[in-house]
């Protein structure tokens, strides 16, 4: 059993650490992403979608407005182009999220390789929770707890989206409804949960400054927001 | 009538046009130090723009969240955040209060 003490303790380490993540997420933050899915399967199947096609379409994209973006323009008929697009500023939100993420991780870790992978299962949650207890664990062990956290609220938010493609047309408008304000609400509150003072400030701009932007530019208005309420968020609570 | 477009042509140039934004933080964020004012700038920017894109989903949403009223979605976070600042940031049970106050306010009132 000892005869190559080394490389076992390396990979058994990557696959605890994966381990670890893949049980912390298998609870509130998966069902979250597992009801947000709910929603979009439904949506997806009142458009007549192939169930194939809609688990193809979220475990690609794995950004709900993103997804309900193409779903939407795609039953309106919109062009290619438009679609294509309307997806990329919907989800552009992806582009600060990975620029934060990724500096946590130790570029020496085995699995440091399989980052281009591991992003895929970035989502508001496995990101908000990482950034919260990056700083609780050592650098080597979180790209795995990442991957494995993401990967559980991606297994459960695929097994979402079937539960609603087959549930479409079946569950009440009123709890159809609270089902989608539930995934809004959740992040809200666990936003709030920060303790960081400039990122409170920004959370509080952001909140601020979104919907009249949105109403400004429903395309520009999201990144806009963020520069915007960002670096106020982080000039004004700055600590000397 | 033109054609319909073909459905996975649309999700491969979906996707393409998602993960380029995840492609592109991996390969910038090699540039920045984590310990550096740059990545505390750009962390305050990820959360404004998370931050307003929930309340833009709150106040002005799309789909069927549009069917229920503001006022309806306001008072339920309303008493989302009493509850959350009462029991010292439990955001658990502010989702869970919230979710059943507006699932209340919308399935009784007119």
């Amino acid at each position: 059993m000892s005869l190559s003490p080394e490389p076992v303790e390396i990979s058994s380490t990557s696959a605890t650490h994966i381990i670890r993540g893949a049980k912390a997420g298998m609870s509130v933050p998966a069902f979250m992403v597992f009801v947000g899915m709910i929603g979009f399967g439904s949506l997806a199947k009142s458009q007549g979608v192939s169930l194939f096609a809609t688990l193809l379409t979220g475990a690609g994209i794995y950004g709900l407005p993103g997804q309900v973006a193409m779903l939407e323009l795609y039953a309106t008929g919109a062009s290619l182009l438009v679609i294509t697009i309307a997806v990329a500023m919907a989800n552009m939100r992806f582009l600060p999220m990975s620029v934060v993420l990724m500096p946590l991780f130790d570029p020496a870790d085995k699995l440091y390789r399989w980052r281009f992978l591991s992003v895929q299962v970035m989502s508001i949650n496995s990101w908000t929770h990482m950034l919260q207890v990056a700083s609780d664990m050592p650098k080597s062990a979180r790209l795995g707890f990442f991957t494995g956290f993401g990967l559980s609220c991606f297994t459960l938010g695929m097994c979402g989206a079937v539960t609603g493609w087959l549930l479409a047309g079946t569950l009440s408008v009123e709890m159809t409804v609270a089902l989608i304000f539930l995934n809004p609400a959740y992040f809200i509150f666990l936003f709030c949960c920060n303790r960081n003072i400039n990122v409170l400030c920004s959370l509080a701009l952001g909140a601020l400054l979104g919907p009249p932007l949105y109403q400004f530019s429903p395309d520009w208005g999201l990144p806009l927001c963020g520069l915007i309420a960002g670096t106020s968020g982080y000039l004004l609570c700055r600590k000397k | 009538m033109t054609d319909p477009l073909n459905i996975y042509l649309v999700i491969l140039c979906a996707v393409a046009a998602t993960y380029i934004w995840r492609l592109a933080g991996v390969l910038l964020a090699k540039k920045i130090d984590p310990e550096g004012e740059v990545f505390i700038w750009l962390g305050c920017v990820a959360y404004a723009l998370l931050a307003g894109l929930m309340a833009r989903v709150m106040i002005y949403p799309v789909g069927m969240l549009a069917e229920s009223s503001l006022l309806d979605r306001l008072l339920a976070m309303a008493a989302g955040f009493a509850l959350f600042i009462l029991l010292k940031r439990n955001f658990m049970a502010a989702t869970m209060v919230s979710t059943v106050c507006f699932y209340l306010l919308f399935r009784f009132t007119p």
